[in-house]
Protein backbone atom coordinates (compact mmCIF):
# COMPACT_ATOMS: atom_id res chain seq x y z
CA UNK A 1 0.00 0.00 0.00
CA UNK A 2 1.58 3.33 -1.38
CA UNK A 3 2.07 6.16 1.43
CA UNK A 4 -0.28 8.93 0.06
CA UNK A 5 2.54 11.78 0.23
CA UNK A 6 0.96 15.69 -0.46
CA UNK A 7 2.21 16.68 -3.61
CA UNK A 8 3.98 20.42 -3.01
CA UNK A 9 4.20 22.59 -6.48
CA UNK A 10 7.78 24.30 -7.37
CA UNK A 11 6.17 27.54 -6.38
CA UNK A 12 5.40 26.44 -3.33
CA UNK A 13 8.62 25.30 -2.37
CA UNK A 14 10.19 28.64 -3.85
CA UNK A 15 8.43 30.11 -1.35
CA UNK A 16 9.38 27.85 1.35
CA UNK A 17 12.93 28.73 0.28
CA UNK A 18 12.59 32.13 -0.10
CA UNK A 19 11.09 31.97 3.71
CA UNK A 20 13.67 30.41 5.18
CA UNK A 21 16.19 32.54 3.90
CA UNK A 22 14.08 36.10 5.14
CA UNK A 23 13.45 34.46 8.22
CA UNK A 24 17.74 32.86 8.46
CA UNK A 25 18.72 36.42 8.10
CA UNK A 26 16.12 37.73 10.70
CA UNK A 27 17.68 35.56 13.50
CA UNK A 28 21.08 35.75 11.88
CA UNK A 29 21.03 39.94 11.84
CA UNK A 30 19.29 39.61 15.42
CA UNK A 31 21.73 37.21 17.20
CA UNK A 32 25.27 38.67 15.74
CA UNK A 33 24.17 42.20 16.62
CA UNK A 34 22.57 41.28 20.48
CA UNK A 35 26.13 39.82 21.11
CA UNK A 36 28.64 41.70 18.72
CA UNK A 37 26.97 44.85 18.42
CA UNK A 38 30.31 46.91 17.39
CA UNK A 39 32.15 44.46 15.12
CA UNK A 40 29.37 43.62 13.37
CA UNK A 41 28.25 46.93 12.85
CA UNK A 42 31.96 48.21 11.57
CA UNK A 43 32.30 44.43 9.18
CA UNK A 44 28.84 45.03 8.01
CA UNK A 45 29.33 48.71 6.32
CA UNK A 46 32.86 47.26 5.36
CA UNK A 47 31.53 44.70 3.25
CA UNK A 48 28.06 45.83 2.15
CA UNK A 49 27.86 49.08 2.04
CA UNK A 50 29.12 49.37 -1.84
CA UNK A 51 27.18 46.12 -2.75
CA UNK A 52 23.94 47.18 -1.56
CA UNK A 53 24.53 50.56 -3.16
CA UNK A 54 25.20 48.16 -6.67
CA UNK A 55 22.55 46.11 -6.31
CA UNK A 56 19.82 49.08 -5.73
CA UNK A 57 21.21 50.81 -8.82
CA UNK A 58 20.99 47.58 -10.93
CA UNK A 59 17.32 47.29 -9.43
CA UNK A 60 16.11 50.88 -10.13
CA UNK A 61 17.66 50.81 -14.19
CA UNK A 62 15.53 47.68 -14.49
CA UNK A 63 12.34 49.47 -12.67
CA UNK A 64 12.73 52.71 -14.98
CA UNK A 65 10.85 53.03 -17.93
CA UNK A 66 12.41 53.13 -21.70
CA UNK A 67 10.52 57.06 -22.20
CA UNK A 68 9.73 58.76 -19.23
CA UNK A 69 6.20 59.92 -21.16
CA UNK A 70 3.88 62.00 -19.16
CA UNK A 71 6.68 60.65 -16.05
CA UNK A 72 8.81 63.66 -16.64
CA UNK A 73 8.05 65.68 -14.16
CA UNK A 74 8.01 63.15 -11.70
CA UNK A 75 11.88 62.38 -12.65
CA UNK A 76 13.07 65.99 -12.91
CA UNK A 77 11.54 66.83 -9.39
CA UNK A 78 12.80 63.35 -8.37
CA UNK A 79 16.26 64.07 -9.72
CA UNK A 80 16.48 67.65 -8.59
CA UNK A 81 15.62 66.62 -4.92
CA UNK A 82 17.96 63.42 -4.79
CA UNK A 83 21.01 65.91 -6.30
CA UNK A 84 20.39 69.18 -4.52
CA UNK A 85 19.38 67.42 -0.95
CA UNK A 86 22.17 64.94 -0.85
CA UNK A 87 24.45 68.56 -1.68
CA UNK A 88 23.46 70.91 0.75
CA UNK A 89 23.30 67.88 3.24
CA UNK A 90 26.84 67.40 2.60
CA UNK A 91 27.56 71.36 3.18
CA UNK A 92 25.40 71.39 6.58
CA UNK A 93 28.31 71.21 8.82
CA UNK A 94 30.06 74.14 6.74
CA UNK A 95 26.83 75.87 6.57
CA UNK A 96 26.07 75.99 10.01
CA UNK A 97 29.49 77.50 11.22
CA UNK A 98 28.57 81.13 8.96
CA UNK A 99 26.12 83.10 10.26
CA UNK A 100 22.48 83.44 12.06
CA UNK A 101 20.10 81.95 9.32
CA UNK A 102 22.92 79.50 8.23
CA UNK A 103 22.80 77.93 11.51
CA UNK A 104 19.46 76.83 11.11
CA UNK A 105 20.45 75.23 7.77
CA UNK A 106 19.90 71.46 9.45
CA UNK A 107 16.02 72.79 10.31
CA UNK A 108 16.08 74.51 6.51
CA UNK A 109 17.41 71.40 5.30
CA UNK A 110 14.73 69.11 6.69
CA UNK A 111 12.18 71.33 5.88
CA UNK A 112 12.80 71.18 1.99
CA UNK A 113 13.19 67.01 2.49
CA UNK A 114 9.64 67.04 3.73
CA UNK A 115 7.90 69.59 1.25
CA UNK A 116 9.72 67.48 -1.19
CA UNK A 117 8.56 64.09 -0.25
CA UNK A 118 4.76 66.11 -0.23
CA UNK A 119 5.70 67.41 -3.83
CA UNK A 120 6.23 63.53 -5.12
CA UNK A 121 3.23 62.54 -3.24
CA UNK A 122 1.03 64.83 -4.62
CA UNK A 123 2.72 64.29 -8.12
CA UNK A 124 2.51 60.44 -7.98
CA UNK A 125 -1.52 59.90 -6.52
CA UNK A 126 -2.56 62.31 -10.19
CA UNK A 127 -1.16 59.16 -11.84
CA UNK A 128 -2.58 55.28 -11.96
CA UNK A 129 -3.81 54.10 -9.50
CA UNK A 130 -4.54 57.39 -8.39
CA UNK A 131 -5.71 58.41 -4.31
CA UNK A 132 -6.55 61.35 -2.44
CA UNK A 133 -2.48 62.74 -1.35
CA UNK A 134 -4.55 66.00 0.09
CA UNK A 135 -3.66 65.06 3.58
CA UNK A 136 0.24 64.89 2.98
CA UNK A 137 0.09 69.35 2.99
CA UNK A 138 -1.28 69.52 6.91
CA UNK A 139 0.75 66.44 7.86
CA UNK A 140 4.08 68.03 6.06
CA UNK A 141 3.01 71.19 7.81
CA UNK A 142 2.73 70.12 11.42
CA UNK A 143 5.94 67.66 11.17
CA UNK A 144 7.67 70.79 9.85
CA UNK A 145 6.48 72.48 13.38
CA UNK A 146 8.11 69.53 15.35
CA UNK A 147 11.31 69.98 13.06
CA UNK A 148 11.64 73.42 14.03
CA UNK A 149 10.70 73.21 17.87
CA UNK A 150 12.85 69.55 17.96
CA UNK A 151 15.56 69.32 15.04
CA UNK A 152 17.69 66.15 16.50
CA UNK A 153 14.43 63.84 15.90
CA UNK A 154 13.83 63.64 12.20
CA UNK A 155 17.46 62.47 11.39
CA UNK A 156 17.16 60.31 13.82
CA UNK A 157 14.03 59.26 12.63
CA UNK A 158 15.67 58.85 9.09
CA UNK A 159 18.59 56.65 10.57
CA UNK A 160 16.05 54.15 11.35
CA UNK A 161 12.94 54.25 9.38
CA UNK A 162 15.88 53.85 5.89
CA UNK A 163 16.40 50.04 6.72
CA UNK A 164 12.85 49.50 6.96
CA UNK A 165 12.12 50.95 3.35
CA UNK A 166 13.72 48.21 2.31
CA UNK A 167 10.58 46.18 3.98
CA UNK A 168 8.54 48.22 1.63
CA UNK A 169 10.36 47.88 -1.43
CA UNK A 170 10.45 44.01 -0.98
CA UNK A 171 6.73 43.72 0.00
CA UNK A 172 5.63 45.77 -3.23
CA UNK A 173 8.40 44.01 -5.57
CA UNK A 174 6.34 40.89 -4.17
CA UNK A 175 3.11 42.53 -5.10
CA UNK A 176 4.32 43.06 -8.96
CA UNK A 177 6.04 39.67 -9.04
CA UNK A 178 5.15 37.20 -6.78
CA UNK A 179 2.08 38.19 -5.16
CA UNK A 180 0.98 35.02 -3.96
CA UNK A 181 4.18 35.19 -1.69
CA UNK A 182 3.05 38.54 -0.27
CA UNK A 183 1.07 37.61 2.85
CA UNK A 184 3.47 35.17 4.55
CA UNK A 185 6.53 37.36 3.57
CA UNK A 186 4.58 39.90 5.19
CA UNK A 187 4.10 37.22 8.04
CA UNK A 188 7.98 37.05 8.49
CA UNK A 189 8.55 40.50 7.94
CA UNK A 190 6.69 40.71 11.27
CA UNK A 191 9.34 39.32 13.08
CA UNK A 192 11.96 41.64 12.45
CA UNK A 193 9.71 44.03 15.34
CA UNK A 194 9.81 40.94 17.45
CA UNK A 195 13.99 40.74 17.11
CA UNK A 196 13.99 43.98 17.88
CA UNK A 197 11.70 43.21 21.09
CA UNK A 198 14.01 40.48 21.99
CA UNK A 199 17.08 42.59 21.79
CA UNK A 200 15.87 45.37 23.66
CA UNK A 201 14.88 42.47 26.42
CA UNK A 202 18.58 41.12 26.16
CA UNK A 203 20.46 44.62 26.22
CA UNK A 204 18.44 45.85 29.14
CA UNK A 205 20.47 47.65 31.28
CA UNK A 206 24.09 47.36 28.74
CA UNK A 207 25.83 49.89 27.96
CA UNK A 208 28.77 50.79 25.86
CA UNK A 209 31.41 50.95 28.37
CA UNK A 210 34.20 51.59 26.12
CA UNK A 211 36.56 49.34 28.40
CA UNK A 212 35.05 45.80 27.46
CA UNK A 213 37.22 43.60 25.01
CA UNK A 214 35.22 43.90 22.09
CA UNK A 215 35.15 47.13 22.12
CA UNK A 216 39.13 47.71 23.02
CA UNK A 217 39.81 45.25 20.38
CA UNK A 218 37.96 47.12 17.74
CA UNK A 219 38.66 50.84 19.27
CA UNK A 220 41.49 51.86 17.34
CA UNK A 221 39.39 51.19 14.25
CA UNK A 222 36.60 53.41 14.90
CA UNK A 223 35.51 54.94 17.94
CA UNK A 224 32.53 53.67 20.01
CA UNK A 225 31.09 57.54 20.50
CA UNK A 226 30.71 57.23 17.04
CA UNK A 227 28.27 54.57 16.38
CA UNK A 228 26.41 55.44 19.66
CA UNK A 229 26.04 59.15 18.72
CA UNK A 230 25.12 57.66 14.84
CA UNK A 231 22.60 55.06 17.03
CA UNK A 232 20.69 57.99 18.58
CA UNK A 233 22.97 57.91 21.63
CA UNK A 234 22.71 61.67 22.21
CA UNK A 235 19.62 62.28 21.38
CA UNK A 236 17.94 59.66 23.14
CA UNK A 237 20.35 59.36 27.08
CA UNK A 238 17.59 57.34 28.68
CA UNK A 239 18.29 54.63 26.50
CA UNK A 240 21.06 51.97 26.43
CA UNK A 241 23.56 52.62 23.93
CA UNK A 242 24.03 49.25 23.20
CA UNK A 243 20.50 48.47 22.71
CA UNK A 244 20.64 51.30 20.48
CA UNK A 245 24.06 49.98 18.60
CA UNK A 246 22.09 46.85 18.17
CA UNK A 247 19.13 47.72 17.20
CA UNK A 248 20.46 50.21 14.03
CA UNK A 249 23.13 47.35 13.35
CA UNK A 250 20.20 44.36 13.42
CA UNK A 251 17.97 46.95 10.93
CA UNK A 252 21.04 47.79 8.98
CA UNK A 253 21.95 43.71 8.08
CA UNK A 254 18.38 42.75 7.74
CA UNK A 255 18.60 46.34 4.50
CA UNK A 256 21.66 44.71 3.16
CA UNK A 257 20.21 41.27 3.27
CA UNK A 258 17.02 42.36 1.20
CA UNK A 259 19.03 44.17 -1.58
CA UNK A 260 21.85 41.85 -1.98
CA UNK A 261 20.26 38.49 -1.79
CA UNK A 262 16.04 39.00 -1.06
CA UNK A 263 15.04 41.52 -4.01
CA UNK A 264 17.51 40.03 -6.53
CA UNK A 265 16.00 36.24 -6.06
CA UNK A 266 12.38 37.84 -6.94
CA UNK A 267 12.85 41.39 -8.74
CA UNK A 268 15.40 41.23 -11.04
CA UNK A 269 14.24 39.27 -14.68
CA UNK A 270 18.05 38.71 -15.39
CA UNK A 271 21.66 38.13 -14.57
CA UNK A 272 22.94 41.86 -12.80
CA UNK A 273 25.38 41.65 -15.24
CA UNK A 274 22.77 41.47 -18.61
CA UNK A 275 21.79 44.68 -19.59
CA UNK A 276 19.39 43.39 -21.91
CA UNK A 277 16.23 43.69 -19.57
CA UNK A 278 17.22 47.27 -18.90
CA UNK A 279 14.49 48.82 -20.58
CA UNK A 280 16.29 52.07 -21.28
CA UNK A 281 18.98 49.65 -22.58
CA UNK A 282 16.51 49.06 -25.52
CA UNK A 283 16.32 52.27 -26.63
CA UNK A 284 19.51 51.93 -28.44
CA UNK A 285 23.31 50.81 -29.09
CA UNK A 286 24.31 54.39 -27.03
CA UNK A 287 22.05 53.84 -24.27
CA UNK A 288 22.91 50.57 -23.71
CA UNK A 289 26.71 51.15 -24.00
CA UNK A 290 25.83 54.01 -21.11
CA UNK A 291 23.82 51.60 -18.79
CA UNK A 292 26.94 48.71 -19.38
CA UNK A 293 29.77 51.78 -18.48
CA UNK A 294 27.64 52.70 -15.61
CA UNK A 295 27.51 49.84 -14.21
CA UNK A 296 31.12 48.71 -14.58
CA UNK A 297 31.82 52.09 -13.24
CA UNK A 298 29.97 51.55 -9.76
CA UNK A 299 31.68 48.40 -9.57
CA UNK A 300 35.09 49.94 -9.67
CA UNK A 301 33.38 52.32 -7.01
CA UNK A 302 32.65 49.16 -4.97
CA UNK A 303 35.86 48.13 -4.74
CA UNK A 304 37.61 51.81 -4.14
CA UNK A 305 34.63 52.08 -0.72
CA UNK A 306 36.70 48.21 0.34
CA UNK A 307 39.97 49.57 -0.14
CA UNK A 308 39.46 53.05 1.27
CA UNK A 309 37.77 51.10 4.16
CA UNK A 310 40.44 48.85 4.75
CA UNK A 311 42.84 51.98 4.62
CA UNK A 312 40.85 54.84 6.83
CA UNK A 313 37.70 53.20 8.26
CA UNK A 314 36.51 55.89 10.32
CA UNK A 315 36.90 59.36 7.61
CA UNK A 316 35.96 56.56 4.81
CA UNK A 317 32.47 55.78 6.93
CA UNK A 318 32.03 59.81 7.33
CA UNK A 319 32.21 60.40 4.00
CA UNK A 320 30.18 57.18 2.72
CA UNK A 321 27.41 58.19 5.16
CA UNK A 322 27.42 61.72 3.66
CA UNK A 323 27.08 60.43 0.23
CA UNK A 324 24.92 57.75 0.94
CA UNK A 325 22.12 60.46 1.52
CA UNK A 326 21.88 59.88 -2.22
CA UNK A 327 20.69 56.39 -2.07
CA UNK A 328 18.58 56.82 1.07
CA UNK A 329 16.42 59.87 -0.86
CA UNK A 330 16.60 57.77 -4.22
CA UNK A 331 14.71 55.14 -2.47
CA UNK A 332 11.71 57.77 -1.69
CA UNK A 333 10.54 58.25 -5.12
CA UNK A 334 11.46 54.63 -6.11
CA UNK A 335 8.62 53.29 -3.48
CA UNK A 336 6.52 55.80 -4.55
CA UNK A 337 6.44 54.72 -8.34
CA UNK A 338 5.82 51.13 -6.96
CA UNK A 339 2.90 51.37 -5.05
CA UNK B 1 51.39 52.64 24.39
CA UNK B 2 50.95 52.21 21.14
CA UNK B 3 47.42 51.73 21.45
CA UNK B 4 46.66 54.99 23.67
CA UNK B 5 48.35 56.54 21.02
CA UNK B 6 46.10 55.72 18.24
CA UNK B 7 42.98 56.12 20.49
CA UNK B 8 44.11 59.75 21.53
CA UNK B 9 44.47 60.31 17.79
CA UNK B 10 41.09 59.35 16.97
CA UNK B 11 39.47 61.28 19.87
CA UNK B 12 41.03 64.64 18.62
CA UNK B 13 39.12 63.80 15.03
CA UNK B 14 36.38 65.98 13.62
CA UNK B 15 32.70 64.47 14.77
CA UNK B 16 30.47 63.03 11.98
CA UNK B 17 27.66 65.18 9.83
CA UNK B 18 25.37 62.95 11.11
CA UNK B 19 25.95 64.13 14.85
CA UNK B 20 24.37 67.50 15.87
CA UNK B 21 26.27 70.08 17.17
CA UNK B 22 25.29 70.82 21.34
CA UNK B 23 23.76 74.42 20.03
CA UNK B 24 21.25 73.02 17.88
CA UNK B 25 19.81 70.64 19.91
CA UNK B 26 18.39 73.43 22.37
CA UNK B 27 16.07 75.52 20.87
CA UNK B 28 17.03 79.30 20.99
CA UNK B 29 13.22 80.08 21.22
CA UNK B 30 13.07 82.96 18.74
CA UNK B 31 13.44 81.99 14.70
CA UNK B 32 12.95 77.99 15.22
CA UNK B 33 9.84 79.19 17.85
CA UNK B 34 8.07 81.35 14.91
CA UNK B 35 8.58 79.17 12.19
CA UNK B 36 7.37 76.18 13.80
CA UNK B 37 3.98 78.60 14.84
CA UNK B 38 3.63 79.54 11.17
CA UNK B 39 3.88 76.10 9.94
CA UNK B 40 0.93 75.02 12.63
CA UNK B 41 -1.00 77.97 11.28
CA UNK B 42 -0.71 76.91 7.57
CA UNK B 43 -0.93 73.04 8.51
CA UNK B 44 -4.64 73.89 10.58
CA UNK B 45 -5.41 76.20 7.37
CA UNK B 46 -5.02 73.47 4.68
CA UNK B 47 -7.02 71.10 7.14
CA UNK B 48 -9.47 73.74 7.85
CA UNK B 49 -10.43 74.03 3.82
CA UNK B 50 -10.15 70.61 3.18
CA UNK B 51 -13.07 69.88 5.80
CA UNK B 52 -15.34 72.59 4.30
CA UNK B 53 -14.56 71.75 1.16
CA UNK B 54 -14.96 67.89 1.04
CA UNK B 55 -13.21 65.76 0.89
CA UNK B 56 -13.12 64.70 -3.61
CA UNK B 57 -12.78 61.27 -4.92
CA UNK B 58 -9.55 61.39 -7.13
CA UNK B 59 -10.49 61.40 -11.08
CA UNK B 60 -9.24 58.44 -13.01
Amino acid sequence: MNAITPSVSPASRQLVWFGTAYLTLIAMAGTLSACFPIPVAICAVFLFAGPHNWMELRYVLERLPAKAGRLWPFFVVSALGIGGLTASFAAIPWLMEQGRVAQHADCIWQMALLLWIAALVTMRSRTNPRFDAGWIWPVVCFVIAGVWIWPQYLPLTLVYLHPLMAIGLLDQELGRSQPAWRAPVRFISGAVFIALMVIAWATAGRNLSGTDQITLAFGPTLRTEVLSQHSGGGVLPGVSSYFLVAAHTFLELVHYGIWVLLLPLVGMRSQPWNTDEIPISRRGRTWCQSIAVTLVISLGLVVVLWVSFWVDYETTRRVYFMIAMFHVLAEVPLLLRMI
Amino acid sequence: MMFTQEWKLLADLPPSPHQLPPDIQAPDGSMRMIVAGVAIAVGIAILGYRLLKGKTPPQE
